[in-house]
C-alpha cells in the first residue's frame, strides 16, 4: 500500500493535477494573484489601477504644469499641443490638475479602506472567536449602520467635521466598517473550529495570535474583493462630495471638484467635464473588474 | 403575520434612536457657537449667555437630545438659524419633490430592467446577453452625476430637447412637468436599473434550472406560459427586496442628483444648508430622509413576509 504522504513528497511521481494541492503547494494567496492574472476581468482591473496608480504616484514628473499655477489669458483653452486637455475657468492646466487628481482619489483610497479594513476585520474576527455579549453588540451597531444609505452618513459626517479630503476618507471609513467585519467574522466562525485553531489553543498560544497570525492569512483572500470593492465606493464618495463642495477644497486638484467647476462652462466649453469624468470612470471601473477578478479567482467551485 | 410585524418594528427601535442620537449631534459636534450663528458677531457675552439659555444649550448633552426629542415627536424641528422660518414646513414643501423624482426613477428602473433581465436570462450567452452585461459594466462603474452631466450636454445644450433644470408641479402643466422629471429620473434610474436587471438575471437563471420548470417543458408548456406563469413569480419573490433596497438607495442618490439639476428637493436643501451652515436645515433634511430610508426598508421587509410565508418565522 502506497503511503500518500510518500507520494506527494516525491516530486518525480507523476500526481494527478489537483486544486487543493496547488493550494497547499503556493499558498492560498499566492494562487489567488496567479488566478487574478490569467482571468480577463482582473486583467483590466489591474491595467486600470496601475494606470492611475502611476498617474498619482509620478504626479510630479508627468505633469506639465503646476496643478494650481494660473495662467492669465489662457482660460477655458481647448485641447491644444500646448495644453493637452485644455485648461479651467481659471487658466489652469486640466492635464495636471487630473495626474494630481489621481493622487487624491488614491489618497482617500487608502486612508478609507486602511481604517475601515484595519478596524472592521480586526472587530469582526474579535467578535466572531470571543462570541457572547460582544459579538451581539457589535453585530446590533453593523447592522444599524447598513440601515442608513452610505450617501447620506457621508454627508451627515461632512457636515459634523466640516470639508475636507481626510474627513471624507473618515466617512467612507466608517460606512464600511459593517463589510469588513461581516466579512471577517463570519470567515472566523468557519475557521474557529479547525484542527490548526484547536491545536494552537490547546498549546497556549495566546489569543490574538491565534486570531492574527493564524487565522487572519486563512480568510484574507475575500477581504481582498472587499478591499477592490470599499475603494470603488471611496472614490465615488469623494468624488460625489467634492462635487457638492464637502469634500476636497479649492484649489485643491479633485476630480469631482473639476466636474462641479465644468457646470457652468458646459455651452463654451464642453470638453471641460470630459477628462476628469473619464478619469473616475477609469478608476471605478477598474477597480469593480479588479473586485470580479478576485471573485472568480477565489470562486470555491473552480478549487473543487 | 401578527408577530412577524411585532419584531419587525421592533427590531427598527435601535436603529431609529442611534440614527436620532447621530441627527442630534450634528448640530452639537460642528464647530463654532449656533448662538454666535444666530446673533452674529456683534453680539455681547450676556446676549449670548441668554440665547444659548434660550436654545437649552447650557444644558447637558443628554438633557438637551430628550428635549430635542421630544419636539421632534410633536413636529417642531425649531427655525432656520439663517431665516428664521420653521424648519418643519420647509421640509414639508420640499418632500412631494423628492418623492416624485424618486418615485418616477423607481418606476422607470423597473420598467428597463424586468424585461432587460428575462431577456439576458433566456438568452443567457449570446450577443445581446453580452451587449447588456458591458452597459451594466459602464453604468456601474461611471458616478451617476457625470453621467447626468453628459445627459444635461447631449439632451439640453446641443439637441436643446429637454430643460437643464428647475422643476414644474405636476398639475399645472402635465407635459412640462414631465420634460423637467425626464432627465433626472433617467440620470437616478438607469444605474439602479442595471443592478436590478444583472439581479433578476441571475434570479432567473436560477430559476429556469429548477426541476419544475424541467416538468413543465416536458409537459409540452409553450415557452411564453412557462417563462411568465411559472419562472417570473418564483423570480420576483427576491427580486422584491433588492427594488425595496434600491428605493432606499434612490432617496440617498437624489442628493447629488437634486443638487445637479436644480431639483428643489429635500437632498438639495440639506447641501444647501451645509453649505450655508444652517443646521437646524441640515438636521430636518437628514431626519426625513434617513426616516424615509427606514420606513421604505420596513415595509419592504413586511412585504417580503407576507408575499413568502418562510421568511415569517424567526431566526436568521
Amino acid at each position: 500500500m502506497t503511503n500518500p504522504s510518500s507520494a506527494q513528497l516525491d516530486s518525480s511521481r507523476p500526481v494527478p493535477h489537483s486544486p487543493e494541492r496547488e493550494v497547499a503547494r503556493v499558498g492560498m494567496l499566492r494562487l489567488t494573484l496567479r488566478r487574478l492574472l490569467r482571468s480577463p476581468s482582473g486583467q483590466i482591473g489591474l491595467v486600470c489601477f496601475a494606470i492611475v496608480f502611476c498617474a498619482g504616484l509620478f504626479a510630479p514628473i508627468l505633469a506639465p504644469y503646476d496643478p494650481i499655477e494660473q495662467f492669465i489669458g489662457s482660460e477655458l483653452q481647448p485641447p491644444s499641443g500646448q495644453y493637452w486637455l485644455g485648461t479651467d475657468e481659471l487658466g489652469r492646466d486640466l492635464l495636471s490638475r487630473i495626474l494630481y487628481g489621481a493622487r487624491l482619489a488614491l489618497l482617500v483610497g487608502v486612508v478609507a479602506v486602511g481604517a475601515g479594513s484595519l478596524i472592521g476585520v480586526s472587530l469582526g474576527m474579535l467578535a466572531g472567536y470571543l462570541g457572547g455579549w460582544f459579538e451581539s453588540v457589535t453585530m446590533r451597531l453593523w447592522d444599524t449602520l447598513l440601515a442608513f444609505p452610505g450617501v447620506l452618513i457621508a454627508i451627515a459626517i461632512s457636515a459634523m467635521l466640516g470639508p475636507g479630503v481626510f474627513n471624507v476618507g473618515l466617512a467612507v471609513a466608517i460606512i464600511s466598517l459593517p463589510g469588513y467585519a461581516r466579512l471577517a467574522r463570519a470567515g472566523v466562525l468557519a475557521e474557529r473550529e479547525k484542527e490548526y485553531v484547536l491545536a494552537a489553543r490547546s498549546l497556549g498560544v495566546p489569543v490574538p495570535t491565534i486570531i492574527f497570525r493564524h487565522i487572519l492569512p486563512n480568510i484574507l483572500p475575500p477581504i481582498l474583493t472587499q478591499v477592490a470593492l470599499g475603494m470603488a465606493s471611496a472614490v465615488f464618495l469623494e468624488a460625489g462630495l467634492s462635487f457638492l463642495g464637502l469634500g476636497a477644497q479649492p484649489p485643491e486638484p479633485s476630480w469631482g471638484g473639476m466636474l462641479a467647476d465644468s457646470r457652468t462652462y458646459m455651452r463654451q466649453a464642453a470638453w471641460y467635464g470630459i477628462a476628469p469624468g473619464l478619469a473616475i470612470t477609469l478608476f471605478l471601473m477598474g477597480l469593480n473588474f479588479l473586485a470580479d477578478g478576485l471573485r472568480d479567482a477565489l470562486d470555491p467551485t473552480r478549487r473543487i | 403575520m401578527v408577530a412577524f410585524i411585532l419584531r419587525r418594528l421592533l427590531q427598527a427601535i435601535p436603529v431609529l434612536i442611534l440614527s436620532s442620537i447621530v441627527v442630534f449631534l450634528i448640530i452639537r459636534v460642528v464647530p463654532g457657537d449656533p448662538a454666535r450663528v444666530v446673533l452674529g458677531l456683534d453680539a455681547s457675552e450676556e446676549e449670548l449667555a441668554a440665547k444659548r439659555s434660550e436654545l437649552g444649550l447650557d444644558q447637558p448633552l443628554p438633557v438637551q437630545y430628550f428635549r430635542w426629542l421630544g419636539r421632534v415627536a410633536q413636529g417642531d424641528l425649531g427655525n432656520s438659524l439663517v431665516n428664521r422660518f420653521p424648519v418643519a414646513e420647509l421640509v414639508r414643501d420640499k418632500l412631494p419633490a423628492t418623492l416624485e423624482l424618486a418615485i418616477a426613477s423607481f418606476l422607470l428602473s423597473v420598467l428597463i430592467s424586468l424585461p432587460l433581465g428575462i431577456f439576458a436570462a433566456l438568452y443567457a450567452g449570446s450577443w445581446g446577453d453580452y451587449l447588456t452585461s458591458v452597459v451594466a459594466a459602464f453604468y456601474l462603474g461611471t458616478p451617476n452625476f457625470w453621467i447626468g452631466m453628459l445627459y444635461i450636454m447631449l439632451f439640453s445644450v446641443f439637441l436643446g430637447l429637454l430643460p437643464p433644470s428647475g422643476r414644474v408641479a405636476f398639475f399645472d402643466d402635465p407635459l412640462l412637468a414631465l420634460r423637467h422629471l425626464a432627465l433626472p429620473a433617467l440620470t437616478l434610474a438607469l444605474p439602479a436599473a442595471m443592478v436590478q436587471m444583472r439581479f433578476i438575471r441571475a434570479t432567473m437563471l436560477d430559476v429556469l434550472g429548477q426541476d419544475y420548470i424541467r416538468t413543465a417543458r416536458a409537459k409540452g408548456l409553450r415557452e411564453q406560459t412557462m417563462v411568465l406563469r411559472h419562472a417570473l413569480r418564483n423570480t420576483l419573490i427576491p427580486v422584491v427586496t433588492v427594488l425595496g433596497i434600491q428605493f432606499g438607495n434612490l432617496l440617498g442618490g437624489a442628493v447629488i442628483v437634486e443638487s445637479l439639476f436644480a431639483w428643489p428637493g429635500v437632498g438639495r436643501m440639506l447641501v444647501d444648508s451645509i453649505g450655508n451652515r444652517d443646521y437646524a436645515i441640515t438636521q430636518a433634511g437628514l431626519l426625513y430622509l434617513v426616516g424615509l430610508f427606514i420606513v421604505v426598508n420596513l415595509v419592504v421587509d413586511l412585504l417580503y413576509g407576507f408575499i413568502d410565508p418562510r421568511t415569517r418565522r424567526g431566526g436568521s
